[in-house]
């Protein structure tokens, strides 16, 4: 599993937090916030989720990446 | 054990009330599960404490940590839990906890679940932090404490997302209260009361509103919104402006609640938020102060976050949100004080005697080295104290060549290893271990008592080696381990020492050597009971009695294992043997000896406990070898049973890969089967598909196939050949001096000589027969038999009467009674004789299946299903397919 992936979550998150979620690109779009990058393997993903939802963000949606297809 | 986890957290003077959900928790008083599950911040643990304080419930509180995915921990803390409020509570299941060997945890919680109906009063039992369990075991644990708890204890979970147990049944049930999300926000009105009547701060209905819309109730970021409006001299224009912010709003309060915060406080919160719990002493050693204390009590009491774990205020911890906030910061502005801060900590709970917390941080930033020196100290105690899965996780965590070089570790891991069945991943460590520690003996320079440390661990070294070899098929050097054991160990440490001699005595009774077995085994015995591992104890006892029956001496076998139940009746354990697996076997020695006895009702109701234990195990030929004896008792008692298990025993053989004894078992059992309902034909069919020949060589590894072979040509008259047959076998078992076995042989002799009209040597075998049988009291054998000996026996009753035999008047008296007994249970028997072809047949009927799909299901023709159902019909006295299928019901049959 060595796809792509976009996380949607509400709210505009910097920068900064690159290094907390794993080293992911923090993109903003408009008044959310696009983690994107690339999924290790299931664990990781699962780790990604935890920390969204242990930091009480809100998730949108959960893609996979389809600019590359 | 950390105590701090069971303490119930304390509310703070700022709480706001909440008569709703009091009343929702109120209704929770008669459910099973209240769950409360919402995200981090949302006030689950303060509106839980703050309702227990006022409902003044006796609660037995547990917050999770990580660390606890660990059945033997998780446990160990909810019993600890529950003690706090009854301190009798789960002592003896504990005990069973802390321990290096000992039963599964589900029979350890069937026996809390007895412990907890002897409480008479409500009492709540709260697991805080749930989502951090991951372990499966652990889940399935919950779910079954949840299904059979009785109605005094109340389940409270709290957890960030749903966990995985069988809410919606409880919900169907009525036996779930839920708070969630929407119910825990915070409403305008409940901001109102917090800022307003609360910290005093004076807000305008406008901005309550906003607040609430900008906040969505999030309570943690509503205090936060608070701490940052200290000294904040435009409150209102500071919501507008939060209002209008679409950045993530925690991170935008936690920078302005930190702006406002003096330098010093800034620099100690976060370069605390490394630890998960934190006193004064290891904060002052951590940053170099002395006023720690000063600033955690200023901190809780300004609502900064700071949980007290205790009462005596010593430790404490911050809001796991807000610690991770922190943290992120301190990441960002200086990764090398993290290590140096890791290092401290590490060295600080090293020094106050908290091994596991110093593990943790040395592991935090990967110093495997000091992480090993500190795992070689604390592994034995975590082994003695049932810590394996912690053990495991260090072990994977680790780099192996570092593992090889810490002698203690390696034991332990290696030990943890092989217990799992991971043989080949232990061997090496266990090598390593070896060779460290003879080259430290072999190297000189040892002080006496350093010498005699040493030496104890090759010791256990070299059982654990025994251990692994035990587990072997071939284990040469299995004897060569068990001695070297022996010599570096004492009965100072009986539980090795009890291992070593039954490592020993597997190696002989592997070997066929049951007398040497015996004696191990008894040395065994001795020293684990010394040992107090009640564990151990049952493993070893049950060995024994199988090993004495193996001998033919059932009384001895008996008498061991109803010892071995009287010492767990002592002990407190009787539930762990009704419910452990392993305790299968026990009852299978029980019920066959009490079978052998003729006693039909006490064996059937041990063989039944026996059967229901090996289900819940994963040994198959336990499961196969006790299916064989039930299906042979219960054709005593009710044959549809019998018929039934017997299917369940053949589907079982399918799935099951060969081995050899149990092949062979089988074999008789199959042979035996077909005699009894006089298939003769498909008993040959059997004999040539499984290539028995006269000619090939007997040995005692098939001489029980060949002795069902012997009944198969009597049954058939083939008298010189089954002649020939018994007495190469009864050669073979006399060389071996299996008594059993020459039991039978020679009652197939009389069965022999009577076809020949031989009637005098008929009854003189028979004689033989009972003369061995009489001195263990096996009855079974000749009753198996009656009714080919009928007139042998009755012959044998009236010699007794006139002239004596050796053989005692009880075993006479006894088997009178029996076959009395016996034949009578018989006649009761509905007699329906159905193969186990036509039973398929007649199942797959009853689906409503026509002929020919019958056919194609069981893979046979047409006219052969039409014979099946003609003999159904004639076996049920029934004329049509829909009067078979209801008589079938009836008999329960399908």
């Amino acid at each position: 599993m060595k796809d792509k992936i976009r996380i949607r979550i509400k709210g505009r998150l910097n920068e900064k937090w690159k290094d907390w979620f794993d080293g992911m690109d923090i993109i903003e779009d408009g008044d959310d916030t696009i983690l994107y990058g690339n999924i290790k393997d299931e664990a990781f993903l699962h780790g990604i989720l935890n920390k969204i939802r242990d930091l009480n963000l809100e998730l949108l949606s959960l893609n996979p990446d389809e600019t590359n297809n | 054990m950390l105590l701090t986890k069971l303490h119930i957290p304390p509310t703070s003077q700022n709480i706001v009330p909440r008569p709703e959900l009091y009343e929702k928790l109120n209704n929770g008083l008669t459910r099973k599960l209240i769950l409360i599950s919402a995200p981090a911040g949302f006030g689950k643990t303060t509106l839980l404490s703050d309702w227990i304080s006022q409902q003044n419930i006796p609660t037995a509180w547990f917050s999770v940590d990580k660390a606890d995915n660990d059945p033997v921990e998780f446990l160990s803390y909810i019993i600890s839990g529950i003690q706090n409020i009854h301190k009798e509570f789960g002592e003896s299941a504990l005990r069973l906890l802390k321990s290096p060997n000992r039963p599964t945890c589900e029979s350890i919680t069937d026996l809390l679940i007895n412990e907890i109906l002897n409480i008479k009063e409500n009492f709540l039992l709260v697991l805080d932090d749930f989502h951090l369990i991951i372990d499966r075991d652990i889940l399935e644990l919950v779910s079954y404490l949840l299904e059979h708890i009785s109605g005094n204890i109340h389940i409270v979970i709290l957890t960030r997302s749903d966990p995985t147990l069988p809410v919606a049944r409880l919900r169907s049930q009525n036996q779930l209260v839920e708070l969630r999300l929407t119910d825990l926000s915070f409403s305008a009105s409940d901001i109102s009361i917090l800022f307003n009547k609360k910290l005093k701060l004076g807000l305008s209905v406008d901005d309550i509103y906003s607040l609430e819309t900008k906040t969505e109730g999030w309570i943690a970021g509503l205090q936060l919104t608070a701490l940052s409006m200290q000294g904040r001299e435009h409150i209102s224009e500071f919501i507008q402006f939060l209002k209008g912010d679409n950045r993530y709003i925690m991170d935008y309060l936690m920078e302005e609640v930190l702006k406002i915060q003096s330098d010093e406080i800034k620099e100690f919160l976060l370069q605390t938020s490394i630890l998960e719990q934190m006193s004064a002493p290891l904060c002052n050693s951590l940053l170099n102060r002395n006023d720690s204390q000063i600033i955690l009590e200023t901190l809780e009491m300004n609502n900064m976050f700071v949980i007290p774990l205790d009462d005596e205020r010593n430790w404490y911890r911050y809001h796991h949100l807000f610690a991770e906030l922190l943290r992120q910061r301190l990441q960002l502005r200086d990764k090398d004080v993290i290590n140096a801060l890791h290092n401290k900590a590490c060295e600080w709970f090293e020094q106050n005697n908290m091994n596991e917390m110093a593990i943790g941080h040395s592991l935090e930033i990967k110093n495997y080295k000091k992480c090993i020196q500190l795992l070689g100290r604390e592994a034995e105690d975590m082994w003695q104290n049932g810590k394996h899965t912690a053990i495991l996780k260090y072990g994977s965590m680790l780099p192996d060549e570092l593992i090889k070089t810490n002698t203690e570790f390696c034991l332990y891991y290696s030990w943890i290893l092989i217990s799992s069945g991971q043989n080949q991943k232990a061997e090496p460590f266990l090598e390593s271990a070896e060779l460290n520690i003879k080259k430290i003996i072999h190297g000189g320079n040892l002080t006496k008592d350093n010498i005699q440390y040493h030496r104890k661990l090759l010791g256990k070294i070299s059982v654990a080696f025994a251990y692994l070899k035990s587990n072997e098929e071939h284990s040469g050097d299995i004897y060569d381990y068990c001695r070297t054991a022996m010599e570096n160990l004492s009965d100072d440490d009986p539980f090795w020492y009890s291992w070593a001699w039954f490592s020993y005595g597997i190696a002989y009774f592997s070997n066929g050597s049951l007398l040497e077995s015996s004696t191990s085994f008894n040395k065994a015995f001795e020293y684990s009971k010394k040992s107090g591992n009640i564990y151990l104890i049952s493993t070893i006892a049950i060995r024994m009695a199988e090993n004495e029956q193996q001998l033919g001496h059932y009384k001895s076998a008996f008498n061991k294992c109803s010892d071995l139940l009287a010492i767990m009746k002592d002990k407190g354990f009787s539930e762990i043997a009704k419910a452990e697996w392993t305790y299968a076997a026990l009852f299978l020695i029980m019920g066959i000896t009490e079978f052998m006895w003729a006693d039909l009702d006490r064996g059937y109701e041990h063989i039944k406990i026996a059967y229901d234990l090996s289900k819940k195990g994963k040994d198959i030929y336990l499961r196969i070898f006790i299916l064989m004896v039930y299906t042979v008792m219960l054709r005593e008692i009710d044959e549809v049973e019998s018929e039934m298990k017997s299917i369940e025993l053949e589907d079982l053989m399918k799935q099951t890969d060969t081995h050899s004894f149990l092949t062979t078992m089988y074999f008789g059992w199959k042979i035996h089967s077909f005699l009894e309902k006089g298939q003769i034909e498909q008993a040959n069919t059997y004999v040539s598909e499984y290539g028995l020949d006269l000619d090939k060589n007997k040995s005692y590894s098939n001489e029980s196939a060949y002795a069902a072979y012997a009944n198969l040509l009597l049954a058939q008259s083939k008298l010189d050949e089954a002649e020939l047959l018994l007495s190469e076998l009864y050669v073979l078992a006399d060389e071996g001096n299996r008594v059993e076995k020459m039991i039978g042989l020679k009652i197939a002799y009389a069965i022999l000589y009577k076809k020949k009209s031989n009637h005098e040597k008929a009854v003189a075998n028979l004689i033989e027969a009972m003369e061995m049988a009489a001195g263990e009291n096996l009855l079974y054998y000749f009753l198996m038999y009656r009714h080919l000996t009928d007139d042998l026996l009755k012959e044998i009753f009236r010699v007794q009467a006139v002239t004596k035999t050796k053989i005692p008047q009880k075993f006479f008296d006894d088997l009178k009674a029996a076959l009395e007994r016996w034949n009578k249970h018989k006649k009761t028997n509905v007699g329906i004789d159905l193969s186990s072809r036509e039973l398929d047949t007649l199942k797959l009927i009853a689906q409503d299946l026509s002929n020919q799909e019958v056919a194609d299901k069981l893979f046979i023709s047409l006219n052969t299903v039409k014979t099946h159902l003609k003999n159904i019909y004639s076996k049920l006295e029934v004329d049509n397919r829909a009067k078979a299928v209801t008589r079938a019901k009836e008999l329960r049959i399908v």
